[in-house]
């Protein structure tokens, strides 16, 4: 039985590195060793997610609920698949190869975002390369220009014809990450469209919301929560 | 950096080997085959090029990839593999003196080609990949970084910034194209100037740029005859480099069929491009 059916209606926060598991039993974490840190100071030449494995050994051990970890390579999933309950795979490697097979080689449930340069109907071959796994995918959007992105309805009529639980990225939705094109406008930031993200997912069969704690588009669980409440 | 010194941040000389420097007013031509298919065919090419480009007074780096990892389908062919394509980069290196540029997807690639290649190209979908972006910084070698189809020309210079910090200075930035739309590319030619903005030397990616990523069912299009122009344009805007993937015949190309260049729409593109610099 797939572990996205008996998991219904829930969030996924993501968070960078530590933090402390939500007592909700509706909010799942995933913990980002590869956060892309592109303000750091410091330079450490570790894998950061190796670096941090006792960590997450620790994690695994007090854990109450199942928990997720992201992921960027196929010696990083070898170490995550060990301690995880599930994998994440970001939207930017959606199109690996090798990890998306490392990724299914692990029988772990795994969730995949939709990167937003690819078009949905490729998704298909996206889960063409990830052959039996227990999947859910995450739509962020699609690229509108820099630092933008839309949520396309047809994406999720596409999603959802493929039979796999399907989440919207309500962070990524809201500012996609990274360095932000210098001529943003900053009406886009508004977080009142995260009701409108809501409503169209619920439209259109989505199974839960994906958000951060962290970055310019961080999101918390009580307004996830809020948005989402008997809307899932 | 000092432009009049033509130096690059971190005071590189722009040197990729001793004969082969980086420079606006003779860009360096990086190209070759997408795919090493073969050996007759990466040699066939390399030696065509290598000669014309000599001719025309242009510097020349062969690319080639022993690994497509990011095919739209699961079942198209990905090439030789890390072990035979470097061998065979390797052997081309010596035998055609001329320098090599590969890209790479792990860590450990990146530390195994560091050891032949003189370039590690490191792909638009990974381009912020952190764990990748130390290891190419750590060998040493000239890292060039394809700009994410999705990415700002600002998020490429903190990647720059980035790599810096990692002790490499050693940098070159690639435009091959922003998402326009599904299965579309467009080309914004102020990301070539945005991206020169901290003196890095700037590359234009002619031959994927023009591609239709995934439009072609099950595999990507493009559009082969958008990239002569293209290529005088970014000429004429000014950049260090041109990147294009040239095949004996590319419709039976195992990879990017519909936009590697014939070698004689190369020639083409190359006499037009010393016309136009010199």
């Amino acid at each position: 039985m797939s572990f996205f059916s008996s998991c219904k209606n829930f969030i996924i926060e993501i968070n960078y590195q530590f933090s402390k598991p939500s007592v909700d039993a509706s909010v799942f974490q995933v913990y980002d060793f590869s956060q892309w840190k592109l303000q750091s100071d410091s330079v450490t030449t570790k894998n950061l997610l190796e670096a941090n494995i006792d960590w997450l050994k620790k994690a695994r051990a007090e854990s109450i609920h199942p928990f997720g970890v992201i992921v960027s390579s196929p010696k990083e999933i070898e170490l995550a698949a060990k301690y995880a309950h599930f994998i994440y795979i970001p939207g930017e490697l959606c199109r690996q190869s090798d990890i998306l097979e490392a990724a299914s080689q692990t029988k772990l449930p795994l969730i995949v975002e939709r990167g937003c340069f690819l078009a949905p109907i490729d998704v298909i071959r996206v889960l063409e390369k990830l052959k039996d796994a227990d999947v859910a995918l995450v739509d962020c959007g699609t690229a509108n220009g820099y630092s933008d992105t839309l949520l396309d309805p047809r994406v999720l009529f596409l999603i959802k014809k493929t039979g796999k639980k399907f989440g919207l990225h309500l962070s990524d939705l809201l500012a996609p990450e990274g360095i932000s094109y210098t001529h943003r406008p900053n009406w886009l930031s508004d977080s009142s469209f995260i009701e409108a993200f809501v409503a169209t997912g619920q439209a259109l069969g989505a199974s839960f919301y994906v958000i951060k704690s962290y970055g310019k588009a961080a999101i918390s669980t009580e307004i996830a929560l809020k948005y989402t409440s008997g809307k899932l | 950096m000092s432009l009049n010194k033509n130096l690059f941040p971190g005071n590189w000389d722009g040197n990729i080997t001793h004969e082969i420097r980086l420079s606006r007013k003779k860009p360096v031509i990086m190209a070759g085959p997408c795919m090493f298919e073969n050996r007759e065919i990466g040699f066939q090419v390399g030696s065509f090029l290598k000669k014309k480009c000599e001719q025309l007074n242009l510097p020349f780096v062969f690319k080639s990839s022993y690994d497509k990892a990011n095919r739209t389908s699961a079942n198209s062919v990905r090439g030789p593999g890390v072990k035979q394509g470097l061998e065979w980069l390797k052997e081309l290196r010596q035998e055609l003196n001329v320098p090599i540029l590969t890209d790479v997807h792990s860590t450990e690639q990146a530390l195994e080609a560091g050891n032949i290649v003189d370039i590690i190209q490191i792909p638009a979908f990974l381009c912020k990949q952190r764990e990748l972006l130390v290891a190419a910084a750590s060998t040493g070698k000239v890292v060039q970084i394809k700009k994410g189809q999705w990415a700002t020309p600002e998020e490429m210079l903190e990647i720059a910034r980035f790599l810096e910090k990692c002790g490499n200075s050693k940098i070159t930035l690639v435009e091959r194209g922003s998402c326009f739309g599904y299965n579309n590319l467009v080309v914004d030619f102020r990301n070539l100037v945005e991206m020169h903005k901290d003196g890095h030397a700037v590359i234009f990616d002619a031959t994927h740029s023009v591609q239709l990523p995934g439009a072609g069912c099950g595999k990507s299009s493009g559009l082969r005859h958008m990239v002569h122009p293209l290529v005088r344009a970014a000429v004429a805007v000014g950049v260090d480099g041109i990147f294009m993937e040239v095949h004996p015949n590319p419709e039976k190309a195992l990879s990017d069929a519909d936009t590697q260049l014939h070698m004689q729409t190369a020639e083409i593109i190359l006499e037009d491009i010393a016309q136009i610099l010199f």
